[in-house]
């Protein structure tokens, strides 16, 4: 030791705290598989539900959505009287006051969803400031779900040649792995928010998708690039997982904080943000917490145990041959 | 460098208060509107082309330019599908109506100048001729082969049309014939002779941009197509405006929690990053002005996250110091450790940011490639801001020798290094 305390950088940091993820690897992905169950359950429900992993909403199914506010309070028989005359069997929905009404039904045409915004105003004064027609096409819902679906092909695609280019094939496997979970759990939340309040998925739904599982994947990087850098200066007889719990905890005081400031800024967003993302940023909040989570005990498990599985592979074919 | 990033903060705040030459741009969802999409359809006569594209967008724009609204956005979109936006229409109804219509082409003329009553010359009412559109084939801009230089308009009609236009240029001569797009007169030349032949020419000293654009408009009418709309929005300005305060006080608010965070967890460059955090949320509000990029919610949603995500870089290199600070390093060496070394880490995990953002922006519409757009911009201003900010600014502060004390940097004074 006496030689050690010549130089006054040590190469050991004090550790305040040590987290032995590598130790029980197996425990902390199956912990991941277990509370997978639940969202995927829900996912399951959804789709006999409603035939897709979550409700889909207009932007993908097209339709029409109309929200009228009236001067005068309306009754739901009134309404729906007055557009069976036009021959539209709407849902309909009516705020507390009973001056708004919300309007949804199949996708109406221009002539006829003017003709039913007319019929409406049979019954009170509309008012336009608050007036919101949403009429939407179903080609182009099919065109949106395209796009997405080849954007989430591509960018899974770019994220994996990124990673292997800059780090090893195995890590990249491991954070798509990863972020695979992270989305599993998100669209899993929204399932259930589908099943349980009604929650219709919307493009913001695939901008919140796709920018958390970005983020999830930059924070798995961050552990990665620790793990690079202290394999550089890895001592002899240290294994892959005693370099990986030590970058694991050397980056935990960040991987928190990051995801902190992450929540900070959301949970304000969920609270008062509107109802228009009100679904969307709540699921990109689970999101932030399932990315930490995975970053810090799942990415590194999943590459060590695709080593062992591969180097027993080897040594089988080894001993075969 | 602190001058640098001292000019580009009062650069920006320039921008910003400077309303009337950088307008905030507001995406419908805020500010209300309506946006329509149309889609054109083929008939049995005409098939979409990119020409026939571009007839029927100059004819929508006509169209939209006379409901006078501000700033409105007609864009082509895929092959046969036109987005068209109307900030804070009026009357939504009215405009829906008009701008859909197919295209009507009419050829007027003049009614017989009839007995007027001395001292009022009434101006002549327009009327039918029986000629339209459908007779018309073709209308070509071309330069003026004659004399006088400038460009003309030559227009070919089908043989029935040919028989209808000589009869009319027969009875006018010496006086206009209006060609007549939906209600406005496009161009009311002048008859020098009778036309027989159905091959008549336009000139009236027109530039080569009047002369194709009174050509793609009668082709418009020449070859109309149904417009079919395939999907509209409209928003009421006041809904709008209360989606957006909210989200609003609420990003106000996420700043606020996450600069309290800061301060208090990494003291002194806490105070710093936070400064740096508002350089950087200045900085790419006036980015958003002077390309400009329309706010939209999700849009502001984005911005408000990528505010936590520039944090992120910061959050790296304090954690770095910090620990070079514990591992014994003096406050410099440990400060330009904790920023070289995080840099692969920020440098890696923002590439992958950007690579989706650029997919995203590539496949995605409308709403996703705002999204995209605003996150990208965010991510590369965040870099400049939480790297090279930063790092000023933390220097300039530790020229002063008071604030030159790890227990700032939130790591308890190492005890005095013993002796050996």
């Amino acid at each position: 030791m006496a030689n050690e305390s010549k130089s006054p950088i040590s190469n050991e940091i004090p550790e305040r705290f040590h987290l032995n993820v590598m130790g029980r690897k197996g425990f902390w992905i199956w912990l991941s598989i277990a509370y997978m169950v639940p969202f995927v359950i829900a996912i399951v429900l959804c789709m006999q539900q409603f035939g897709a992993p979550v409700k889909l909403g207009l932007d993908f199914t097209g339709g029409t959505l109309m929200e009228a506010t009236f001067s005068e309070p309306v009754t739901v028989e009134q309404v729906r009287k007055t557009l069976d005359e036009k021959g539209v069997q709407p849902q309909l929905q009516l705020s507390t006051d009973n001056k708004t009404v919300m309007v949804r039904s199949h996708y109406l045409d221009k002539d006829k969803s003017t003709e039913v915004k007319e019929a409406l105003a049979t019954l009170g004064t509309i008012d336009e400031a608050h007036f919101r027609l949403e009429s939407v096409g179903p080609t182009i819902g099919a065109e949106l779900l395209k796009n997405a679906a080849m954007a989430m092909g591509l960018g899974t695609l770019g994220l994996l040649l990124y990673i292997t280019f800059r780090y090893q094939f195995d890590f990249a496997v491991s954070s798509i792995l990863a972020m695979l979970h992270d989305a599993v759990v998100m669209i899993g939340t929204f399932s259930i928010l589908s099943l349980t309040m009604g929650a219709e998925a919307d493009s913001m739904l695939v901008v919140a998708l796709l920018t958390i599982m970005g983020y999830s994947i930059h924070d798995k990087v961050v552990i990665f690039d620790r793990i690079r850098e202290n394999l550089k200066y890895a001592k002899k007889g240290d294994t892959f997982d005693d370099v990986s719990n030590r970058s694991i905890n050397q980056t935990l005081g960040r991987s928190i904080n990051t995801s902190l400031t992450l929540v900070l800024t959301l949970v304000p967003l969920v609270l008062m943000g509107g109802s228009t993302i009100f679904y969307s940023v709540l699921v990109m909040l689970v999101g932030v917490i399932s990315g930490t989570y995975s970053s810090i005990f799942n990415a590194a498990p999943v590459v060590t145990l695709m080593r062992e599985w591969s180097s027993k592979r080897s040594q089988k074919t080894a001993a075969a041959v | 460098m602190l001058l640098v990033v001292v000019l580009l903060t009062l650069g920006s705040m320039y921008v910003l208060q400077d309303q009337k030459r950088f307008p905030t741009k507001l995406g419908l969802d805020i500010s209300g509107g309506m946006q329509v999409v149309l889609e054109a359809k083929d008939t049995e006569k005409v098939k979409v082309n990119p020409e026939v594209m571009q007839s029927i967008i100059s004819v929508v724009r006509n169209r939209v330019d006379g409901l006078g609204v501000a700033e409105p956005v007609i864009q082509k979109k895929g092959d046969r599908q036109i987005v068209v936006e109307l900030p804070g229409i009026e009357d939504p109804d009215r405009a829906r109506a008009m701008i859909g219509k197919t295209a009507h082409l009419k050829f007027q003329e003049q009614a017989a100048p009839q007995a007027v009553q001395p001292g009022t010359p009434a101006a002549p009412a327009w009327v039918d001729t029986g000629l339209d559109g459908s007779m018309l084939r073709s209308a070509k801009a071309e330069p003026n082969p004659g004399m006088g230089g400038g460009w003309v308009v030559t227009i070919k009609f089908d043989p029935q049309g040919a028989k209808l236009f000589g009869e009319i240029t027969s009875r006018n001569v010496g006086r206009p014939v209006a060609m007549v797009l939906d209600d406005t007169i496009i161009s009311a030349p002048n008859v020098n002779e009778p036309i027989l032949n159905g091959d008549a020419v336009i000139s009236g000293n027109f530039t080569a941009k009047e002369a194709q654009d009174v050509a793609v408009q009668l082709n418009a009418g020449a070859l109309p197509v149904p417009l079919e709309e395939i999907e509209n929005r409209t928003i009421g300005p006041t809904l709008g405006s209360d989606t957006v305060s909210a989200a609003i006080k609420a990003g106000v608010i996420g700043f606020a929690l996450i600069i309290v965070f800061m301060i208090a967890y990494y003291r002194l460059p806490g105070v710093i990053s936070s400064i740096a955090l508002g350089i950087y949320g200045v900085l790419l509000l006036a980015i958003f002005h002077l390309i400009p990029v329309t706010l939209t919610v999700p849009g502001i949603a984005g911005f408000i996250l990528s505010i936590g995500m520039a944090v992120d870089a910061n959050i790296l290199i304090f954690e770095r110091t910090k620990e070079e600070l514990l591992r014994g390093r003096s406050l410099y060496s440990a400060i330009e450790i904790g920023f070289k070394r995080a840099f692969t880490a920020i440098f890696d995990s923002n590439s992958t940011t950007l690579l989706t953002c650029a997919v995203l922006y590539i496949f995605g519409t409308g709403l996703v490639r705002g999204f995209a757009l605003t996150l990208a911009l965010g991510v590369i201003v965040s870099l400049f801001t939480a790297i090279t900010v930063t790092r000023v600014l933390l220097y300039q502060v530790l020229s002063n020798k008071a604030f030159k004390q790890t227990s700032y940097f939130g790591v308890k004074s190492p005890e005095p290094t013993k002796a050996n």
